[in-house]
C-alpha cells in the first residue's frame, strides 16, 4: 500500500486533528472527513470518538466500532467473528428482493449466512416466504438469532456444515437458493486481501475457492429450482457455468446467467431450471444479468 | 429576568410559524423518477467483494431534461442517501422551474428554524446531561473489551 504524503497528513492534522488517525483506511481526508461526521454522528462522546480514531488508525473496522452496518432499509448488527456485510452483496440482494413476487409463499435457503443480512432483507420484503438460514460458525449463528430477533424478521437459522453435513439439513428442496460463499483463494489471499479484513475479520468467512461452487453442483441444484451465487472472480462463474454445460443432464435441464456489479467486477453466478418449477424464474430474472447458457 | 425575556420572545415567535403548516416538501413526480439516471459512486479500481471493506454508500442522481446533478454520502446507508438524493433533487427541480429563486417551504422554514433553535438548544442540552452518563458507561465498558481484543490480537 503506497504511503500517505507527509504533506497530506499534515494538512489533515489543520483541519482536525483526528483526521490524521483516519487517513490510513481512508486514503483521502474528503473521505476521512466523511467517516469522522459518521462517527460523531453516532458516538456522543468525545472521548470516545477520538478512541474510535484511535482503533481505525489500527485498521480495526469501522462497522465493529459502531456496532452496524446498513443493508437496504435495514441495520444490521456487526460483531467481532462474523464477516461484515459489503455493499456488493446488499447491492444484488436489494436488485434479486425487488425482482421477486411479493405475494407468493415460497422457500429461500440461504447458505454461509454470517449475520443473516441476505435472508433478512428477502424475507423484509417477502413476508409470506418461509426463509432458511445455515452457518456452521457459532458466532454467525448466535448474531443472526440475534438480528432476527431485533429487526423482528423471522428466519429458521440451522447451524451446520453446508459442505460436509447437507444431507442432514432440512428442508430438503427450496425455490431459490442464495450463497455468499468464502471465496478468496489462499494464493492471493496476503496479496490482495486489505489490512482491516485480513487483521479482523474471521478466516473461516473468506478463505475458499472451488470447493462451495463445487457443493452447489454436486448437493445443492437437484435441491432447488435456482439459485444466487457471489464470487469473487470470473474463474468461479466459469467453473459453475462448465460443470453445468458439460453435463447432459444438467446442461438440458438449467439455464445459466453472470451478474456484475456497479463497478464492473464479476459478481454472481445465477441459474435456474428452465422448466417444471413452482416460480417461472426465467421471467423473475429476466433483468437480473446476461444468460450465458 | 434574561432568561424571562428569552422565554417570553420564544413563545410569542413561536405562534408565527408552524412546522406541520409549512408549505410541502417538493417530491419528485412518477414521471420524473423516470427521467433520472442513478450511480453509485465508489473510489477507483483494484479488489472488491470480501477482500475489502469499504463504506461505499454514495449516490449520485442526474434530472436527464434540466441536466441537474445532485450527490449525496450524508449517511452510511446506501437506501438513505438515496431517499435523501431524491429530496434534494426535487428541491433543486423545483427551483428550475420557478426561475431559480427559493421556493416558498424554504422561506418559511428558514423563519421556522430561527425561531426554534434558541428554544431547541436549550431542550436538548438537559436531556443530553441526563442521557450522558449512561451513554458514557456503557461506551467505555465496550471500549475496554474492544482493546482487550486487540491486545490479544495484536500479540
Ligand atoms: C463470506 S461470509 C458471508 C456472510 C454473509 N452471507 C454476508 O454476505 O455478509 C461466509 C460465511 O460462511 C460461513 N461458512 C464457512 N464455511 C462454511 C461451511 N462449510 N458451512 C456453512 N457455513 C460456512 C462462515 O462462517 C461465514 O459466516
Amino acid at each position: 500500500m503506497v504511503r500517505i504524503k507527509p504533506s497530506v497528513l499534515k494538512k489533515a492534522c489543520q483541519i482536525n486533528p483526528l483526521l490524521p488517525l483516519l487517513l490510513p483506511e481512508c486514503r483521502t481526508i474528503e473521505a476521512a472527513q466523511q467517516e469522522l461526521r459518521w462517527i460523531q454522528n453516532e458516538v456522543s462522546d468525545k472521548k470516545r470518538v477520538r478512541q474510535c480514531c484511535m482503533l481505525r488508525a489500527r485498521h480495526y473496522p469501522l462497522q465493529y466500532l459502531l456496532g452496524s452496518q446498513p443493508f437496504g432499509p435495514l441495520d444490521v448488527t456487526c460483531q467481532p467473528g462474523v464477516l461484515i456485510p459489503r455493499w456488493e452483496t446488499e447491492e444484488w440482494t436489494v436488485s434479486l428482493a425487488e425482482k421477486l413476487p411479493r405475494d407468493m409463499a415460497f422457500d429461500i435457503m440461504d447458505l454461509c449466512t454470517g449475520t443473516g443480512c441476505i435472508p433478512l432483507l428477502l424475507k423484509q420484503m417477502c413476508p409470506k416466504c418461509s426463509v432458511f438460514a445455515v452457518d456452521r460458525s457459532p458466532l454467525a449463528y448466535k448474531l443472526a438469532t440475534r438480528n432476527s430477533n431485533t429487526l423482528q424478521v423471522p428466519l429458521k437459522i440451522i447451524k451446520k456444515d453446508i459442505l460436509e453435513r447437507s444431507s442432514e439439513i432440512v428442508p430438503r428442496t427450496v425455490d431459490l437458493i442464495t450463497c455468499n460463499p468464502p471465496y478468496i483463494p489462499r494464493t492471493t489471499f496476503a496479496r490482495e486481501t486489505a489490512r482491516s479484513v485480513k487483521l479482523f475479520e474471521p478466516k473461516l468467512a473468506l478463505l475458499g475457492n472451488k470447493e462451495f461452487y463445487a457443493n452447489l453442483v454436486d448437493c445443492w441444484m437437484s435441491r432447488t429450482d435456482a439459485f444466487v451465487y457471489e464470487v469473487g472472480d470470473l474463474s468461479q462463474c466459469y467453473y459453475v457455468l462448465n460443470r453445468v454445460t458439460g453435463d447432459v443432464d444438467l446442461s438440458r435441464k438449467w439455464r445459466i446467467g453472470f451478474r456484475h456489479d456497479s463497478c464492473g467486477r464479476p459478481r454472481i453466478v445465477y441459474g435456474f431450471r428452465a422448466s417444471g418449477s413452482r416460480l417461472n424464474w426465467a421471467s423473475i430474472l429476466v433483468k437480473f444479468g446476461d444468460m450465458k447458457h | 429576568m434574561k432568561a424571562l425575556l428569552r422565554c417570553g420572545f420564544h413563545t410569542i415567535a413561536a405562534r408565527s410559524i408552524k412546522k406541520n403548516k409549512l408549505p410541502p416538501r417538493p417530491k419528485l413526480s412518477t414521471q420524473m423518477e423516470t427521467e433520472l439516471e442513478e450511480k453509485f459512486l465508489h473510489g477507483g479500481r483494484g479488489p472488491g467483494g470480501q477482500k475489502i471493506n469499504k463504506c461505499n454508500s454514495k449516490v449520485q442522481l442526474k434530472h436527464l431534461p434540466s441536466g441537474i446533478v445532485v450527490e449525496c454520502q450524508e449517511t452510511r446507508s446506501r437506501d438513505q442517501n438515496r431517499k435523501l438524493a431524491r429530496e434534494k433533487l426535487a428541491l433543486r427541480i423545483a427551483q428550475w422551474q420557478g426561475g431559480g429563486g427559493p421556493v416558498a417551504r424554504e422561506v418559511a422554514l428558514h423563519e421556522w428554524e430561527r425561531q426554534g433553535k434558541r428554544s431547541k438548544e436549550r431542550k436538548s442540552k438537559d436531556k443530553h446531561v441526563k442521557h450522558q452518563e449512561v451513554r458514557r458507561s456503557a461506551e467505555m465498558q465496550k471500549l475496554q473489551e474492544e482493546e482487550d481484543l486487540l491486545r490479544s490480537l495484536l500479540t
